[in-house]
């Protein structure tokens, strides 16, 4: 993987991601909300990681701090790199050229049809051509079996859709992080297997990246090789398992 | 109840700034409401109150020649004291009258000379008795004293306020008065209502104090001052109170066929109040003020209107859920729209309760300074007008419901469950490629999706979106651009007739109207070094009718002399050309008689029928009806004038020689030194006979002091212009990135880093602004033709409308300013968003 070139420390992540004693608190109207307690966990990449846990576990706490979103105390480390080091640029950065996002609202660019929504993602991480952004943006709606429908606009997409091309945004731009938080949480049976199934294909083909996924669904939490239990922002376990194919699951 | 209430709070603090801004537009509209309607009610009521107080005459008569000498110009004072009397035993409606000199002549002011003219009136009584004051057109004494027993035979004087202005003259001082310059003493300086404004003649469009100026002389001794002992030349005549115009003119009417017909007097026809000059100017000023006070804040609490339901229907759809929610909870329809009605009322509240308290302040600064402007004696009263501050409570109140209530009754579904599937973000776009993007295409300019491609979208996503964003920037651009247009059309027709129409650099007025202008011209330029062309004018005023239209047009009549191809005019065309056998008409005077080029029109003109002395000219006048045929029509400045040839002038004038008022020179290279040496030279020439000689500037500066008054209206209103396009520039940008939170989030955590995303944004709103621009623009004009030539609409001026590129600049950037300025604040707020809630977040 190649280094990022910005000032300060280089990024590389080749490796393992570690947490160190991670702590995050909240501040809320007068009361403290320890989201994370000193969390030390230690990634691959290649796997599909899933977080499980109820709500107000910190799940989805843990995702927004490895994906540079949110701020913590204790050390990150992708690879060689300490991000919670990093200043405001480098993390832009660092989530620009590693990071993809699968967010539970979709969040894709209204104004953007599918194709367009995509290229914008590579564009911005890469230095390809026009016409080199575009084909690997096709390929990768291809991949999630949205090629015919890569000129239609959000609006004009079923959730499930809006969610694949969200999905094909984050990997166009081969990140070495995919973070999704609760995926097919808007989704039904049907669209969110869909979209799981799309996620685990990405993870097959690429050994290089390591994706965590975030849900409170003990059943969808049957598709990744690792389970992190957490619960009152304490990892409560961590299972290695072997993965059930998306389509075979029922919730 | 308590829960509406507290949410209404909740709503309101989380909006307070943008609510402010739109409680601001709300407060500059009935600031200028209360502030300038009380303004000029107030000064309505005192003028009205001067003019009773001071026994203002319901009509004046003059006698037939009233300037001249000879039986149609002077009548007896004792006769006609019968006569009116016998008349008055007929008609008891009479309450009093007074039998007057007015006279037009010269003052020699500080050694200075000027026009003017005297008023005298008996300081007794019909009984013989001494008074202050005279039965009908009193005034109020300013400074010094009044008239004493003694006055009558005394060359004393009171002199009218605005000459004792310009001139700061004082009491004990000396004036030299007619062609013979018998010294008056000033006994003080009064204001009369008679010449609130200081106007003579209808034609001469705004006379400065320099120009026209009014002497009250005890009758006796401007009697004796014009060898006319015991005659008089005007009836002045005050009714009772409350009877009709009709009623006025029936009675002055009888009067005149009663004296004319049992007396054998030879009178002109009676002058009504309404169309005495002063009088009417006044009321014309004051009323085309108070439309301008409605239309103003008509056009600002529009625009607060708009801005309201702009910023509601943004708020409710960004607040979809949260209604779905609430209906779900078993909220009503009802108690949902008193909600965001409750915001409404108290943005309305606020901003009214603002604007009535600044329109106090402004009513106390306007007034003033309106009196000030105008040298008006009478200090009108600041008083509360509870009925406008009411009224203006309900308009505020009303704009707030309007602005308020409309969209958010449109915005509420009747199904929860609509609201609740609803995605403001899909909501806010049509899920199109844009006509402009589709057609640069066609030119293969593809723009990239990092740069210009996402702005451009962002523009058009949704014409409700647009709409309201092109309509800030439309409310700024037009406001600022009418307000400078509104300057620079009046500094661009000054400039233009200055520099353009009036072709001379120095003008001689003469003291006594020699019938050798030839020769003086002639003289002038050969023993005047410098001197390079030289005409005379011959000015009289004329009654313009046509048998298209009704109505009468009092013009000035300018007779033109061609000297060597040098007219000291030169004249903007709207159709045809000069032609001396003809007549050339302004637009204001062709359009309000309904004529055109080669129609034919009739002016009537004073005609000589017998001259009674060339030095001092006196002489006695008919009016004649001579027809002449339109040859063109200008565009010029002055509003009331008609341009005939001198020649036709002089012989339907049936003057003897060569008469001139006039002489205008070209001089070569016309420094001001220059200009003054050769008018000192005139001076010492032609001394005895030159009343004043001007310069251009001189003239224009003269003007623009009078014209002021406008200047700080438009000042006014062009400070409004600039606050009220902040605050709707501001709400428009700051919902637009609310709108976009969550996209702008998204944009951020995927890596578009801050500065693409600030320079994406910022060319989303230049485009915004250069599309506002064109359009605020075509608005801007617009507007400005509607103040100028509908509210303004003052025929002695023909205002071009004129918006510089300077002004169009000055618009677009000073929106522009307001654009980043608007921008900024939410900016930094969202570029500190937390991304992980913010990407979360269900609505914008």
């Amino acid at each position: 993987m190649s280094a990022v070139d910005v000032k300060g420390p280089k990024i590389s992540l080749e490796g393992m991601v570690t947490l160190e004693h991670v702590n995050r608190v909240y501040y809320m109207g007068g009361h403290t909300i320890h989201a994370l307690k000193d969390i030390s966990l230690s990634l691959e990449t290649g796997k599909l990681v899933v977080v499980l846990g109820p709500s107000g576990s910190g799940k989805t706490t843990l995702l927004n701090v490895l994906g540079a979103i949110d701020k913590c105390d204790g050390k990150i480390t992708v690879s060689d790199l300490e991000i919670t080091r990093l200043n405001k640029k480098q993390l832009t950065k660092y989530r620009r050229e590693k990071c993809g996002f699968i967010f539970q609202f979709f969040n894709l660019l209204p104004v953007y049809n599918a194709l367009e929504n995509v290229e914008y993602a590579v564009e911005l991480a890469s230095k390809l051509s026009r016409k080199e952004t575009t084909n690997r943006a096709t390929e990768y709606l291809r991949k999630v079996g949205l090629y015919e429908k890569r000129h239609h606009f959000p609006s004009q997409l079923s959730g499930g859709e809006q969610q694949r091309v969200a999905a094909a945004r984050a990997m166009a731009k081969n990140p070495a992080l995919l973070l999704c938080d609760e995926p097919t949480g808007e989704l039904s049976v049907t669209e969110g297997k869909q979209v799981l199934s799309v996620i685990q294909n990405m993870v097959k083909e690429r050994p290089d990246v390591l994706t965590i996924l975030v849900t409170h669904n003990q059943k969808i939490a049957q598709i990744g090789d690792v389970v992190i239990r957490l619960r009152s922002g304490e990892v409560d376990s961590i299972e290695k398992q072997i993965s059930i194919p998306a389509e075979q699951l029922s919730w | 109840m308590a829960k509406t209430v507290k949410n209404i709070y909740r709503s309101i603090n989380a909006n307070k700034l943008r609510l402010f801004t739109i409680a601001l537009v709300i407060a500059i509209g009935i600031t200028s409401f209360n502030g300038m309607v009380t303004a000029f009610v107030h000064m309505t009521r005192t003028y009205d109150k001067a003019f009773e107080d001071h026994n203002m005459a319901s009509f004046t008569m003059q006698t037939a020649n009233p300037g001249g000498t000879g039986e149609d110009a002077w009548i007896d004072y004792v006769n006609l004291t019968s006569f009116i009397n016998e008349f008055r035993e007929q008609e008891p409606r009479i309450k009093a009258y007074e039998l007057r000199i007015v006279y037009n002549t010269i003052f020699e002011i500080r050694g200075e000379k000027q026009n003017g003219q005297i008023v005298a009136m008996n300081t007794r009584d019909t009984e013989g008795n001494f008074r202050e004051q005279p039965a009908v057109n009193g005034y109020r004494i300013l400074s010094g004293t009044p008239y004493s027993e003694l006055s009558r035979y005394q060359n004393v004087c009171l002199v009218d306020a605005h000459l004792g202005e310009y001139w700061k003259l004082e009491p004990q001082e000396f004036i030299a008065i007619g062609d013979s310059r018998t010294p008056f003493e000033i006994l003080g300086v009064i204001g009369s209502p008679e010449y609130l404004i200081n106007q003579g003649p209808f034609a001469d469009i705004m006379p400065s104090p320099r120009r026209f100026g009014v002497v009250f002389l005890p009758l006796r001794a401007a009697q004796n001052l014009l060898g006319v002992q015991g005659k008089v030349n005007e009836i002045s005549v005050l009714l009772e109170d409350g009877l009709s115009k009709n009623r006025r003119e029936e009675i002055a009417g009888n009067l005149k066929d009663f004296l004319e017909t049992n007396h054998d007097l030879k009178l002109s026809d009676p002058v009504d109040i309404d169309n005495q000059a002063s009088y009417w100017l006044m009321r014309l000023d004051i009323e085309e003020a108070r439309e301008f006070g409605i239309v103003l804040p008509i056009i600002i609490l529009g625009m607060a209107i708009g801005g309201l339901y702009v910023l509601f229907s943004r708020m409710v759809v960004a607040e979809r859920k949260d209604i779905g929610v609430a209906q779900a909870l078993g909220y009503d329809r009802r108690t949902i729209i008193l909600q965001y009605l409750g915001i409404s009322m108290v943005i309305a509240i606020v901003g009214t309760i603002l604007g009535t308290l600044l329109g106090l302040w402004f009513l106390s600064y306007f007034s003033p300074l309106y009196v000030d402007m105008l040298t008006i004696p009478f200090e009108p009263e600041v008083t509360i007008e509870w009925p406008i501050v009411i009224a203006g409570i309900v308009i505020g109140i009303l704009t707030g419901l309007i602005g308020g209530y409309f969209p958010v009754r449109g915005s509420i579904q009747p199904l929860p469950a609509e609201s609740l599937r609803f995605d403001p973000s899909l909501h806010i776009t049509t899920g199109k490629i844009p006509l402009i993007e589709r057609i640069i295409r066609k030119f293969k300019i593809n723009p990239k999706v990092t740069g210009l491609r996402l702005p451009l979208r962002n523009i058009f996503r949704s014409k409700r979106r647009t709409f309201s964003s092109v309509f800030a920037i439309i409310v700024s651009v037009s406001l600022i651009s009418m307000a400078f247009g509104m300057i620079e059309s009046m500094d661009e027709s000054l400039t233009f007739y200055y520099d353009v129409s009036e072709n001379w650099d120095l003008r001689v007025d003469f003291s006594e109207m020699p019938t050798n202008a030839s020769q003086i011209a002639r003289s002038l330029k050969q023993n005047i070094d410098g001197v390079s062309d030289i005409t005379y004018h011959l000015l009289s005023g004329a009654t313009v009718t046509s048998s298209e239209s009704s109505q009468k047009k009092q013009v000035s009549v300018v007779g033109m002399n061609d000297s060597d191809g040098y007219l000291g005019h030169t004249f903007d065309f709207h159709a045809g050309e000069w032609n001396p056998d003809g007549v050339v008409l302004s637009v204001p005077v062709a359009d309000a008689l309904h004529v055109g080029l080669n129609d034919e029109v009739n002016l009537e003109l004073p005609k000589l029928t017998k001259l009674v002395s060339t030095t001092p000219l006196r002489a006695h006048f008919e009016l004649v009806n001579i027809t002449f045929q339109i040859t063109g029509i200008i565009d010029e400045f002055n509003g009331l004038v008609a341009f005939v040839g001198l020649d036709n002038l002089i012989s339907a004038s049936n003057f003897p020689g060569e008469p001139a008022n006039t002489l205008l020179m070209k001089i070569e290279d016309p420094t001001p030194e220059r200009l003054d040496m050769i008018r000192e030279e005139i001076l010492a020439k032609y001394g005895y006979n030159v009343r004043n000689i001007a310069t251009k500037a001189e003239q224009r500066s003269e003007l623009l002091e009078l014209m002021d008054l406008m200047y700080n209206i438009i000042y006014i209103v062009a400070i409004f212009a600039v606050l009220l396009s902040c605050a709707i520039v501001y709400n428009t940008i700051y919902i637009s990135l609310q709108e976009q939170k969550r996209e702008i989030a998204t944009l951020l955590t995927i890596g578009t880093d801050n500065r693409k995303l600030i320079r994406n944004i910022t060319v989303e709103n230049t485009i915004v602004t250069l599309i506002g621009t064109v359009f605020g623009l075509i608005f801007g004009w617009i507007m400005l033709w509607f103040f100028m030539r509908v509210i303004l609409n003052m025929e002695f001026f023909r205002i071009s409308l004129f918006i510089s590129n300077k002004t169009i600049i000055i618009s677009f950037v000073l929106t522009y300013i307001g654009v980043l300025v608007a921008q900024y604040f939410p900016l930094r707020k969202t570029l500190n968003l937390n991304l992980a809630e913010a990407t979360k977040e269900r609505v914008v």
